[in-house]
């Protein structure tokens, strides 16, 4: 199953750079061309902790490696596909992280999305993992969603509503699958979910961005692969951004999440945010601070609560370079992650 | 509850009616990446036009992050003018958010002003060790005001067509601008005559375009390669070659490290001068006319002194 993974990849690689170096020795032809744009992203990271136990610890890892390809297939109509290369059991295996047709414009402002992506719920949930400000996931995402995120099968609709500002309504329709290797730590959303947003959007001043968003997913709930539970949860997110000057950027982003499981027992309600301050001298630098609390989905609770500092070199457009320092107040674990984002090819992801 | 549904529905209806109502207008709304080609834009469509920009003349073009706030502008679009040659990128990812079939790639409203531009530095080969190269060449062509007479054409040709009962007010606007333009190229070229061939230094590869038509020659860069930020080596070397080439002047844009373009100038002994590349970039560089004007002097000035 890895042998043939690999070898799609490497014929798909092999195409795409034969394909393109075709084309520049004729840059004409390359504008005329009908290839789409291809693009491969990874992620390393090392990582090291006082805590013995941690996973991976004081070991130095290709987190991800992901090959994007991204074109129109008809006009109004796009298709990205996204293939993930992670670690899994000890070895790589591929999987198709995120694989979707957007019809852009059923009506005006109406836009249908279909097949496998991350769902549109809050700010950080539809942004892939070498976007991030930071080198994990918030807490309270790791804990409600899964390391994975809220990815599903299914489609979305997403309505721009004819106002003088921004205001977005998002309705999805999912099948969610829930990783086989699912611990007795983890949880997901599984089976079939809906899921629906509503985003805004103002401009406070010529430089500045005020962000709102809710959002909320029902369905089932998943945990030692059971999907009996119902479980609903909820989002609200806030986002203040200023631009001071040219290259400078601060940025202060919360999100806060209430999940609600109806379990044997009775129903648990489960609460936990994050919020992170970041903030940008120039181009090149961004420092930033988040705190995260978060309880975990299960029926023995256990509210951790955590702080993280971090420094990214922006060194170029696609090539980051981030050192971490996490401090978790429960288990007085120290954390520190080194990671290097690297990529090639033109790359690109929808407003978020 | 049930009464405050009733107020946020009836509050919605009267947002609908007031947007509804502005499309009835007959201006066209024209949204335009940056600062210059909204300029451009006014000066053709006059008062039979909404101008928007989407960046501002202070901003590096390469970094403008998009913001679902300028998505309503293009929303509202009948006309989207952008750069192209993959500077502004950023304004696909708006353009797809705003779902407005007018202005889409490809469609009636949407104008890439790089249509017609005889493109520099197009390259026969990309990849990241070259650095931020742009795969259709150099993309700051708008600073050459041979190339503002072809984008001002674009726009003209582009709302005639949008609105073909303006035809003649729009073809008068342009040829007045054109006109005008025309006669401040003959001065701007008699200002810099007495300096061609001069040998300057710019901080990032904006001013091929511009170099060309009034003949100075680029002779070196502070970042080693675009989007890259410069080392101490680089600097150093760069120091060297400026005192062995003869170099004269170094131009840099506010938005970049100007104390870096002030040390190199002071360690050698030439001028820096802080010039706009876009349309506001500077105070007294309200339109593109003022830009240029304001650049050229600068630079007239610096070397003759």
């Amino acid at each position: 199953m890895h042998n043939k993974t690999a070898f799609i990849f490497i014929l798909i690689l092999s195409f795409s750079l034969y394909a393109q170096e075709q084309n520049v020795n004729n840059p004409v032809k390359t504008a005329a061309s009908n290839l789409p744009d291809i693009s491969l992203i990874s992620n390393m990271i090392g990582f090291s902790s006082t805590d013995r136990n941690a996973p991976d610890n004081n070991t130095v890892y290709i987190d991800e490696v992901e090959l994007a390809i991204q074109g129109y297939v008809a006009p109004e109509i796009k298709a990205d596909t996204f293939i993930s290369f992670g670690r899994g059991g000890g070895s790589f295996q591929g999987a198709i992280e995120e694989a979707d047709v957007v019809f852009q414009r059923l009506v005006d402002g109406l836009s249908l999305k279909a097949g496998k992506f991350h769902l549109d719920f809050g700010k950080v949930n539809r942004v892939h993992s070498h976007e991030w400000a930071y080198a994990n996931q918030p807490m309270v995402l790791n804990k409600f969603f899964g390391p994975e995120g809220l990815t599903g099968e299914g489609g979305n609709l997403s309505y721009l509503l004819p106002l003088p500002f921004f205001l977005q309504l998002d309705f999805g329709a999912w099948r969610m699958l829930v990783d086989p290797a699912q611990g007795p730590d983890d949880f997901a959303m599984a089976n079939i979910v809906f899921s629906g947003r509503l985003y805004t959007s103002f401009a406070p001043s010529e430089d500045s961005e005020l962000e709102f968003g809710a959002s909320a997913v029902t369905g089932n709930g998943s945990h030692y692969n059971e999907y009996q539970d119902d479980s609903n949860i909820y989002g609200l997110d806030l986002t203040y951004l200023l631009w001071p000057s040219s290259g400078q950027r601060l940025i202060f982003q919360n999100e806060f999440l209430n999940l609600v499981r109806t379990i044997p027992d009775g129903t648990l309600q489960r609460y936990g945010f994050y919020s992170y301050l970041g903030y940008q001298p120039d181009k090149y630098w961004e420092f930033g601070t988040r705190f995260d609390v978060s309880d975990n989905a299960l029926a023995d609770n256990d509210r951790t609560s955590a702080i993280a500092f971090i420094l990214t070199d922006k060194i170029t457009e696609m090539t980051k370079l981030r050192l971490q320092y996490d401090y978790n107040m429960q288990s007085g674990a120290h954390e520190v992650y080194v990671q290097l984002v690297f990529g090639m090819g033109p790359h690109t992801h929808p407003l978020n | 509850m049930k009464g405050s549904l009733k107020v946020f529905a009836l509050t919605l209806l009267i947002l609908l009616a007031a947007s509804q109502y502005s499309f009835c207008e007959q201006k066209v709304n024209v949204v335009a990446t940056t600062s210059d080609l909204a300029d451009l834009a006014r000066n053709i469509g006059g008062d039979k036009v909404n101008v928007v920009s989407l960046s501002k003349g202070n901003q590096d073009l390469h970094t403008i992050e998009p913001r679902p706030s300028m998505v309503i502008n293009i929303k509202n679009a009948d006309m989207l003018i952008v750069v192209g040659m993959d500077l502004d990128m950023w304004a696909k990812s708006l353009a797809d958010a705003a779902r407005n079939s007018k202005v889409m790639i490809g469609s009636r409203g949407y104008v890439d002003a790089s249509a017609n531009i005889v493109k520099l530095d197009v390259p026969a080969k990309v990849d990241a060790s070259m650095g931020d190269i742009h795969i259709y060449g150099n993309p700051h062509y708008w600073i050459s005001p041979a190339n503002g007479r072809i984008i001002v054409k674009e726009i003209c040709d582009k709302l005639i067509e949008l609105q073909p009962e303006n035809a003649g007010y729009f073809k008068k606007n342009y040829d007045d601008y054109v006109s005008k333009l025309d006669q401040s190229i003959k001065k701007w070229k008699e200002m810099l005559k007495p300096f061609s061939g001069t040998k300057i230094i710019t901080y990032h590869e904006s001013w091929p375009y511009f170099a060309e038509e009034f003949d100075l020659k680029i002779d070196g860069f502070i970042e080693p390669k675009p989007g890259i930020s410069p080392s101490p080596s680089h600097v150093l070397s760069l120091e060297e070659k400026i005192k062995s080439d003869g170099v004269k002047l170094i131009l840099v844009e506010p938005f970049y490290d100007i104390r870096e373009a002030e040390k190199i100038a002071k360690d050698t002994g030439i001028k820096n001068v802080v010039v706009a590349s876009s349309v506001g970039g500077l105070s007294g560089t309200g339109t593109y006319l003022e830009m240029l004007d304001y650049d050229i002097s600068k630079i007239a000035d610096a070397l003759k002194n």
